[in-house]
């Protein structure tokens, strides 16, 4: 008996101790990837609508804006349930009433000319009242900061907004900062002081209505007769009414400490809107993980829009949100082309709360180009979800090489992403073992609709197919005096800026860079010459990139004590800046292109600085974006394609900021817009101050048929492919940086480099 | 008796087993499986994927300096752990000390190493300031020179010499007092008590001792990728590096096949040694 005991004890263990060490082995449901993620669809369901079969779902719409409104400043809705949005069309500002739901809009008056008025804030009462604080020209020539109340009948009062003085660090003069009314009508504004006033709009005075002992507050929002301050510990409320402090609500606390981003962006832009719910007490608000609501006391938000399932996600500027009624919901904010939008959230019970099929598109780093196609795909396909998987969100600390090893086994798992934006992952290694999919069917059928660059086209088209294409791309171009426009090589441009340096010791000649970003920029304009038809690399031509680098960097001796880039999409900001010789400190600009409003600035450069601005060297050179290709193994091949042909397509390679579309139809769209907002009619202007204390500017009217052609020529010249391989470009940056900064030899630097890069394309 | 505790006996090696055999076996059997296959495993393609690796330069540099490596280390590391543990066993009370000592490396982890010899090595490191003070211009970093592999080298040894001291350690106390006390009597002097008894007697663990040595020098990678990344200066670039690399370019056919050879290589390593030392 005793040995039975024992055997049964033996066994019992033994299979515990098997059990605990495979426990391990099993699917946990959740891939590496989808930890990157915005976890807007799990909180969906958490809210009880998302599981099983659960059908329900607030669908978005966008809203034709009231006709000739280019500029929204904000929106409220009244008490009979119409709404009203503030708007400018042209230089006229105007106030636009809809009373279905902003299907339609009648203008209910015009005011001021704006050409040279500055508009801070608007706020919606109620009533139908309008405040807004700014500048206005018709009132007194913009002498000082007004109050302007524009009554529901039209009737127009102004008065000086008088603030208390600022604190001794601020600046000399107060200023209000953002301004929201209460259901009761009440006008609150924030200060320079990050105070919280209340208005008297008969006398334009405002006080303080709120002491605040905690962190100071970056954003504030009314919903209903409950104020938010936005802080960096959480989000404290307060009635209106009396000014008392409203119970901790840890829900929306939560908003800021799990991304506390929020609070930074909150200086620049609007990472939030909140309104009243249709419950008494309860707040709606919303923020790039979409539409919540909150009911006083209760201890979680429920997600009302999942923004990866809307355009919520692709913006992070939110002006204003409205509530119309439990079913519809207006938002009004800045697209990711930078575009003023309202779209209307509207629910409706009969499409499942999540969508059955869904699509999974991996990238590297994130893109708000990418996150425009995903937003207007998920808008045309709404039984649709796609999943967005970023390998490096930034907020992990994980490193291109750990997010490439994890997407690598999650594809050898067989969890192929449908998508993948190939911008940092090693493109050639995926095509050569059958990863990607040959894309030449999509690409045809582009081309007959819209066009796509046969030069770029005919890059990336091969014999036995096309697996890599990419969205848009960036210019090499270089401004300065013509004879520096016109080098070929970077030895011709660090000759010439020597003469320069020369003539002019105490100017500086180059555009200030760090080593690093020197590199970055100097590698994208030259490293397409680097490799020879067998893809061996040149190492003379490394050489003399280097050494040329290293006379470009010594020229001006610009002080160098930080690491790293400043970064936007996987690139460094405004790598092709022109302002340096706008304002007379730099003689010669260079970098990337990435749209017209680089060249805007870049021609008046020339026209302002007599300097000419060209592609750089013999001008085939160009850096892809955005390569994108279809995985072998997608089980949504359909799918996949109708993604890649919207992100090639018109409506999304032509966005501001990320880079030149592939598109011809797209390149068409972009010279119209081009020429209409930057046209020779522009009344746009931009100011600076110059170098020696004055203040200068220029007008953004650049934009003439001749430059346009010009930049046509250029787009139409380009036929190599900057190297775009990461493993390649860190090295040299990387051995780059050191050269450049005096610690290593330039014999030591190639010597190693050439070892390093050769051993890697041994591999 | 033997009969009465077989199934007991069973019952504890099996979680260890199923372990290896999860972990450990089965995969290997996959890489096996893989290393005929194309990269993503669907089509078989022979014995191509070992011809491509044994043609490949990177992968034959990368064996060359593992190889270099092991022959380097290895003998220096067990002669001087041996030799320490000698004197150790005579230290008298100062050899416990000593011997906790020894094992401090072990516990100092991989990412302070490597921070130290950056701190030590680096162009604007200490190695260099000491240098440039004595008037020698020795302005270079270190890793990126061919004195990488010597850094290498004497990273392994510090790191492991405790391990192996007392392992030898282990192995010299086993020996039976008694039998160099008969010895003594009969005359024989302290050499002859080494080479006719110490080293007889300690023979079985040594073979031990040379196979967890071999296996621990593979960890020696962390260190040379934490401080040189993937692509390190040439002489440290080992096969963990090129595998490393394969992985990252999801080269899984020239891995699978790499890592049969390897694993090949060092099982023939260890029966030879197992058959000359007639374990």
């Amino acid at each position: 008996m005793t040995g039975l005991k024992r055997r049964i004890t033996a066994a019992l263990l033994s299979g515990m101790l098997v059990a605990g060490l495979l426990s391990g082995c099993g699917d946990s449901g959740e891939t590496g990837a989808s930890s990157t993620e915005s976890g807007g669809a799990q909180q969906v369901a958490d809210a009880g609508n998302g599981t099983g079969n659960a059908k329900g779902r607030f669908v978005e719409t966008d809203i034709v804006l009231p006709e000739g409104a280019d500029r929204i400043y904000g929106m409220g809705k009244l008490d009979d349930g119409s709404v009203i949005a503030v708007a400018s069309a042209g230089t006229t500002a105007m106030i636009y009433k809809s009373q279905d739901m902003g299907e339609t809009w009648n203008v209910e008056t015009t005011f001021s000319d704006l050409a040279n008025s500055w508009i801070q804030g608007t706020s919606v009462a109620p009533d139908g009242t309008v405040a807004m604080v700014g500048f206005f020209m018709e009132i007194d020539d913009m002498e000082e900061e007004q109050l302007l109340l524009i009554a529901p009948d039209g009737t127009k009062t102004s008065k000086p907004v008088i603030l208390p003085p600022t604190g001794s660090d601020m600046a000399d003069r107060n200023m209000p900062e953002q301004i929201a009314y209460d259901a009761a009508g009440n006008l609150f504004v924030m200060d320079l002081n990050y105070d919280i006033l209340k208005a008297d709009p008969e006398t334009g005075v405002c006080t303080k209505a709120y002491e605040w002992s905690g962190s100071r507050p970056s954003y504030f929002g009314i919903a209903g007769n409950t104020l938010l301050l936005m802080t960096e510990d959480g989000i404290p409320c307060f009635s209106t009414a009396d000014g008392s402090s409203l119970p901790n609500a840890a829900a929306l606390d939560d908003i800021v400490r799990t991304d506390f981003s929020i609070v930074q962006r909150a200086s620049e832009s609007f990472p939030m809107a909140v309104t009243s719910g249709m419950e008494e007490g309860s707040i709606v608000y919303v923020n790039h993980n979409g539409i919540f609501y909150y009911k006083e006391g209760g201890s979680v938000s429920e997600q009302l829009v999942n923004s990866d399932l809307s355009s919520l996600g692709t913006t992070t500027d939110y002006y204003s949100i409205v509530m119309l009624d439990a079913e519809h919901i207006l938002v009004q904010f800045i697209n990711a082309m930078g575009e003023h939008q309202i779209c209307r959230y509207t629910y409706d019970k009969d499409i499942p709360a999540i969508p059955e099929k869904e699509m999974n598109i991996y990238a590297l780093e994130d893109s708000q180009a990418l996150r425009q196609a995903v937003s207007l795909y998920q808008k045309e396909n709404q039984n649709i979800y796609v999943r967005l998987s970023i390998g490096m969100t930034g907020k992990d600390g994980i490193s291109a090489e750990d997010a490439i090893s994890t997407l690598n086994t999650e594809i050898l798992a067989g969890n192929v992403p449908d998508i993948l934006i190939l911008d940092g992952l090693p493109v050639e290694s995926y095509v050569e073992k059958g990863i990607l999919t040959d894309l030449t069917g999509v690409l045809d059928r582009i081309d007959q609709t819209d066009g796509l660059f046969p030069n770029i086209r005919a890059v990336y088209q091969k014999d036995e197919g096309c697996f890599a294409f990419p969205a848009s791309f960036f210019l090499p171009v270089i401004n300065g005096p013509e004879e520096a426009a016109n080098v070929a090589t970077l030895g011709e441009l660090a000759d010439y800026a020597e003469q320069l340096k020369e003539q002019q010791p105490d100017h500086a000649i180059l555009k200030e860079n760090k080593a690093e970003e020197l590199l970055w920029d100097l590698y994208q304009m030259d490293s397409a010459s680097w490799f020879d038809a067998e893809g061996a690399l040149k190492e003379e031509e490394l050489k003399q990139f280097l050494t040329q680098a290293k006379r470009l960097y010594d020229l001006d001796s610009y002080p160098d004590d930080s690491a790293g880039m400043h970064r936007y999409d996987g690139r460094p900001v405004g790598s092709a800046r022109n302002d340096g010789i706008l304002t007379g400190k730099e003689i010669i600009t260079y970098g990337t292109a990435v749209d017209m409003i680089d060249f805007v600035g870049q021609f008046a450069a020339c026209e302002t600085s007599g300097t000419t601005c060209r592609a750089y060297g013999d001008g085939s050179g160009f850096v892809p974006y955005l390569m994108t290709g279809i995985s072998s193994g997608t089980k949504a091949k359909e799918e996949a394609e109708a993604f890649v042909t919207t992100l090639f397509g018109a409506a999304c390679s032509g966005m501001e900021g990320h880079g030149f579309p592939v598109n011809e139809a797209a390149w068409e769209a972009m010279k119209t817009n081009a020429a209409e907002k930057y046209g020779p009619d522009s009344m746009i202007s931009i100011g600076f101050s110059m170098e020696d204390g004055t203040s200068g500017g220029y007008m953004m009217n650049t934009m003439t048929e001749e430059n346009i052609a010009v930049i046509e020529a250029m787009l139409q010249q380009v036929k190599i492919p900057a190297d775009t391989d990461a493993v390649i470009r860190d090295l040299v940056i990387d051995q780059g940086v050191r050269y450049l900064k005096g610690e290593s030899s330039l014999d030591g630097a190639v010597t190693d480099l050439c070892q390093k890069i050769n051993l890697y394309l041994a591999e | 008796m033997k009969k009465k505790f077989w199934f007991t006996g069973w019952c504890f090696v099996l979680p260890g087993f199923a372990g290896v055999l999860v972990f450990y076996l089965i995969p290997f059997l996959d890489v096996v499986r893989r290393s005929f296959y194309n990269a993503v495993g669907k089509q078989f393609c022979g014995i191509s994927n070992y011809r491509t690796v044994f043609s490949n330069e990177a992968f034959w540099l990368a064996a060359g300096n593992t190889a270099k490596f092991l022959a380097v280390c290895l003998p220096l590391l067990l002669a001087l752990s041996f030799a320490a543990a000698l004197l150790l066993q005579r230290a008298g009370r100062l050899a416990s000390l000593l011997k906790s000592a020894c094992l401090v490396p072990l516990a100092v982890p991989a990412a302070s190493v490597v921070l130290i010899w950056k701190l030590v090595f680096d162009y604007h490191g200490m190695l260099n300031g000491v240098l440039n003070g004595i008037g020698l211009n020795a302005g270079r970093d270190w890793m990126n020179t061919e004195a990488a592999f010597g850094v290498l080298v004497f990273s392994y040894i510090w790191k492991n010499l405790g391990y192996d001291v007392v392992l030898w350690l282990a192995g010299l106390t086993s020996v039976p007092e008694t039998i160099y006390e008969a010895a003594r009597m009969d005359g024989a002097g302290a050499m002859a008590c080494f080479f006719s008894i110490t080293l007889p007697c300690i023979r079985p663990i040594s073979f031990t001792i040379i196979v967890i040595s071999l296996l621990n020098s593979f960890k020696v990678f962390r260190e040379a990728w934490m401080v040189a990344g993937n692509y390190p200066q040439e002489s440290i670039y080992l096969l963990q590096h090129l595998f490393n690399n394969w992985f990252r370019d999801l080269a899984v056919d020239k891995m699978s096949a790499g890592a049969v050879v390897l694993s090949a290589v060092i099982l023939l390593l260890i029966g030879t040694l197992q058959k000359s030392w007639k374990v």
